[in-house]
């Protein structure tokens, strides 16, 4: 069932904020949000409660056109002309990509015919409509990831990109929305490098506008998420690029292998460099898991869990605790879906039960809390909505999946090798602070009395 | 004819001719506010910011035990992730879609009704109006009308909808609005009934903030009633028993208290912000007047003024210039405050100016007629091109962080986690520059002191380039 009924404290922003938590993230974009004043602005607010950081056009540096009524009673196209124009003259960037909210797409601005008249001028223009009513924050950046694939190229002066062998695009790996998206773009960026390849995953302190342009030319598009599939299917269908579906990023040196090993099917790879490496990061991998071995046996560190989150986190992180770390997931919950997608959901419930043994979609907080507190679990793996559910119940808390408050990412990641040792390092933490709770608890009973 | 009669709030622009598109001269800046009604003007190049929408959210969010209905597509509902962060808010969206902004909302809107009153046990739930239910023209009144009597709670439209007034601050009057409407009653007729407290009015202030004055009043022997931020529905509910009502925030919280002195006799008490040593002595002073109160202060209060005292002796801003980005209610103790601090006021900008705060413009009549006076939401491009032009100092932000201040070669000092009211409020100050200072190699080591998101050829022009006298 796709949660189309009321929400109660909601998690997912709208669709126009997927989409400008996306172009915020692209370096040299510029995003121009077409809407009233406060649409783009709420979703910096939830951005500031947690510790994502924020990127250089957020909050109150985003360009926008602050609709006034006089533009829903008379239409908004030309204010969205004046702002197109003037944005190009004040704000320092590469493209600037119109992101249209709710009012645009009720009174039927003609956003299209904007966005042509001043890229036809030769400005770097797009356009993304992103409407809330029509979705969450993951059709928000589906939406406009597959806009900026497809209509960068029809820009003018676009130079058609000389094609790379070894090039691969990387998609389906959320910003904000994935909490450690840099870090774990970045591990994905290592890993494959590390093979040979060379990546763009247009977010983070290398990539940009730049490799956008260059994506028609690269021989592979991996989606690690089904919300990368619509961008890596247009460039597949436009410039022949294969695709690469996985149900989510690697976690653990298994699925790291398990990648290298798919992708160089799909895309050669020196063999004794694949070979080399990957020997090498298994040496790591084991090492570091290696010095748990006291701590993992003496505290007898498997658990029963629950696991909060989007389908690609929940999947990676259930499948790295349960394979390595001995967790036994009770419940998975889901917290994106395709709006009545019945025939998806029961395809995805079925492959998640080989996980979990209860699964569930829901992104409603008290949906959730609910499931919680049945679950069992000793450590619930979640966002920081969870947290009273969690005190509540007494469960040990590790927050991985957007909201997280009271933390900042930077780097830090989730994902490939680097990325499961440091959420090994979090999970068995947590598992300590649960048994040290515990203790306290036992004596308190011993001294105090029952 | 009382506000209160008013279905809703008018806008701040039509109520007291809010202007919040404004840039010159603090000298031109009191020339054209000086009439009857103050011109509008436009920006034709915009950055985003709050609305009404986000402020009455804030507002509600505030309140102790009612829920939150957000009735519209799911994004509208997303600033509950910031205003719920400390305190769980029973908070919930209709989650409104496509199909909905052509049929309607009005069943999603019963469900969530029904399911916030079921799940919560609320004292009242506000439903607050967004741009697709605005503009769908949705019938939350008949929703209400059928639910109201089953429930037996006040169901409380929120008519705001993002789009009608360029000052957030109209969604804190139209909680104002509300609450006078539906949630508070009248006065006992028996003055026996009436209690002795005075209404403490705030909306936005920081917890440190109400803190900070709530304390003074105690000292001072004052019974408080803190509403509507952190009260019940009944307290609220109670307001029109005060003897008395001040504001912390005149911009945000005047609006209501005039309600309760028009509509129920309860008398005004206005205040300025108790900020810095003097600021707070004259608050102090007010309250000690109004309400009869002689003999020397409070030892614990003196106490703390001679602390403050210690920490303006540092003079930490001496020789510096300062840019002031901050409410207009605190700017004249603020500036005061600064050059007590042994700086000098270079720039300021407020969020809105109008009919009923025009005269804090004037009291800042000492500052130089030439001094740059910025009116807007946000909008940093028109800040960052005023620093380019005067150097200053320090930049300090009461709504934000200011990180953008470095390119133009000021240290951002930001204020709004710190609690400035009150004399710890000046310690609190004094210590944010120190800790500015001590950390001021982070804005090079992050290259923020290099990089401007804005072109050189805006950094040339005018501030005032893009913003236009309205055309009505």
């Amino acid at each position: 069932m796709g949660d189309k009924t009321n929400i109660a404290r909601p998690r997912n922003g709208c669709a126009l904020h997927g989409a400008l938590w996306t172009v915020e993230e692209i370096r040299g974009a510029v995003p121009i949000v077409h809407a009233n004043a406060g649409c783009s602005f709420q979703s910096s607010l939830s951005l500031w409660a947690g510790g994502g950081g924020s990127p250089k056009f957020s909050g109150s540096a985003v360009p926008s056109t602050n609709s006034q009524e006089r533009h829903i009673i008379f239409g908004g196209a030309s204010r969205l002309r004046e702002q197109i124009k003037n944005t190009v003259k004040v704000v320092d960037g590469d493209l600037y990509v119109v992101l249209t909210g709710c009012e645009a797409a009720m009174v039927g601005d003609d956003v299209d015919a904007m966005t042509k008249e001043a890229s036809d001028q030769g400005l770097q223009v797009i356009d993304s409509q992103t409407p809330g009513i029509r979705g969450d924050v993951h059709q928000g950046y589906e939406q406009v990831m597959s806009d900026l694939v497809e209509k960068i190229p029809g820009l003018k002066g676009y130079p058609a990109p000389e094609k790379d062998e070894k090039l691969i695009n990387v998609f389906g790996i959320l910003p904000h929305q994935n909490f450690t998206f840099r870090g774990d773009l970045a591990e994905i960026r290592r890993i494959l490098e590390g093979a040979g390849y060379h990546v763009h995953t247009f977010f983070g302190p290398v990539d940009g506008v730049e490799e956008l342009k260059r994506a028609p030319g690269a021989a592979l598009s991996i989606s690690f998420s089904r919300w990368g599939d619509k961008a890596a299917e247009s460039l597949q269908r436009q410039y022949g690029i294969p695709v690469l579906k996985r149900e989510a990023p690697p976690t653990g040196y298994a699925a790291a292998r398990d990648l290298l090993e798919t992708v160089a099917e799909l895309v050669p790879a020196d063999k004794e460099r694949l070979q080399s490496f990957l020997a090498a990061e298994k040496e790591t991998f084991s090492y570091y898991l290696g010095t748990l071995r006291d701590i993992f046996y003496e505290k007898n560190i498997s658990r029963r869990i629950a696991v909060v989150g989007d389908e690609a986190e929940v999947t990676a992180l259930s499948h790295f605790l349960t394979d390595y770390l001995g967790a036994c997931v009770e419940n998975a919950i889901v917290t994106d879906f395709l709006p009545a997608d019945g025939q998806s959901e029961d395809e995805r419930r079925e492959k998640l039960s080989s996980l979990a043994e209860n699964v569930s979609f829901t992104q409603d907080s008290h949906e959730i809390a609910r499931i919680v507190r049945h679950s069992g679990a000793g450590i619930l793996v979640a966002s920081s909505l969870e947290r009273a559910v969690a005190r509540a119940a007494g469960i040990e808390l590790l927050e991985t999946t957007f909201p997280v408050f009271d933390s900042v990412a930077l780097g830090a990641s989730h994902t490939g090798i680097h990325g499961a040792l440091e959420l090994s390092r979090e999970y068995i933490s947590a598992v300590l602070r649960a048994d040290a709770g515990r203790k306290e608890r036992v004596v308190e009973e011993i001294v105090v009395g029952g | 004819m009382s506000f209160k009669d008013e279905r809703r709030a008018l806008t701040r622009e039509k109520r007291s001719s809010a202007l919040s598109h404004y840039d010159g001269t603090i000298g031109q800046l009191i020339n054209d506010t000086a009439g009857s009604e103050i011109r509008q003007r436009v920006r034709t190049f915009s950055q985003s910011s709050s609305d009404d929408i986000i402020y009455a959210l804030r507002a509600l969010g505030g309140i102790r035990d009612s829920a939150v209905i957000i009735h519209g597509a799911i994004g509208c509902a997303e600033s509950g992730i910031f205003w719920g962060k400390d305190r769980e808010i029973p908070w919930y969206s209709t989650n409104l879609d496509e199909r909905d902004s052509i049929m309607g909302g009005d069943d999603k809107l019963q469900k969530a009704i029904l399911r916030a009153y079921e799940e919560t046990s609320p004292a009242a739930i506000f439903i607050v109006g967004t741009p697709v239910v605005a503009i769908n023209n949705d019938d939350v009144h008949s929703v209400i009308l059928e639910l109201e009597e089953e429930l037996g709670i006040p169901l409380i439209a929120i008519s705001t909808d993002g789009f009608k007034s360029k000052t957030p601050l109209s969604g804190l009057d139209i909680v104002s609005h509300a609450l006078l409407r539906h949630v508070i009653g009248p006065a006992s007729e028996d003055p026996l009934k009436g209690d002795d407290s005075v209404n403490v009015i705030s909306f936005l202030d920081s917890g440190e903030n109400v803190l900070a004055v709530l304390r003074i009043l105690r000292e001072l022997g004052i019974k408080t009633r803190l509403l509507p931020q952190f009260a019940s529905i009944e307290e609220i509910a109670n307001a029109a028993k005060a003897k008395g009502s001040i504001v912390l925030n005149s911009d945000e919280g005047e609006y209501l208290a005039l309600e309760l002195e028009e509509v129920y006799g309860v008398p005004y008490i206005r205040t300025e912000a108790p900020v810095g040593i003097r600021g707070t002595k004259r608050f102090i002073q007010k309250i000690r007047k109004a309400f009869g109160i002689r003999g020397s202060l409070p030892q614990s209060l003196a106490h703390l003024e001679s602390e403050a005292e210690r920490y303006v002796n540092l003079k930490p801003l001496a020789g510096a210039s300062v840019f002031l980005d901050l409410p207009l209610p605190l700017a004249p103790p603020f500036v005061e405050f600064v050059e007590q601090l042994g700086g000098d006021v270079g720039g300021l900008s407020v969020d809105t100016v109008d009919l009923s705060n025009r005269r804090m413009i004037e009291e800042l009549d000492g500052l130089a007629h030439s001094l740059p006076v910025l009116v807007a939401n946000g909008q940093p491009f028109e800040k960052a091109n005023i620093l380019s032009k005067n150097k200053m100092d320090y930049y300090f932000a009461v709504r934000d962080s200011g990180a953008f201040a470095l390119a133009g070669g000021a240290l951002p000092i930001s204020l709004t986690g710190v609690g400035i009211y009150g004399f710890e409020g000046v310690r609190n100050i004094v210590t944010s520059i120190k800790r500015s200072e001590q950390a001021k190699l982070f804005g090079i080591h992050s290259g923020l002191t290099e990089e401007t998101a804005y072109k050189p050829s805006w950094l040339r022009k005018s501030p005032n380039w893009y913003i236009k006298q309205e055309v009505k």
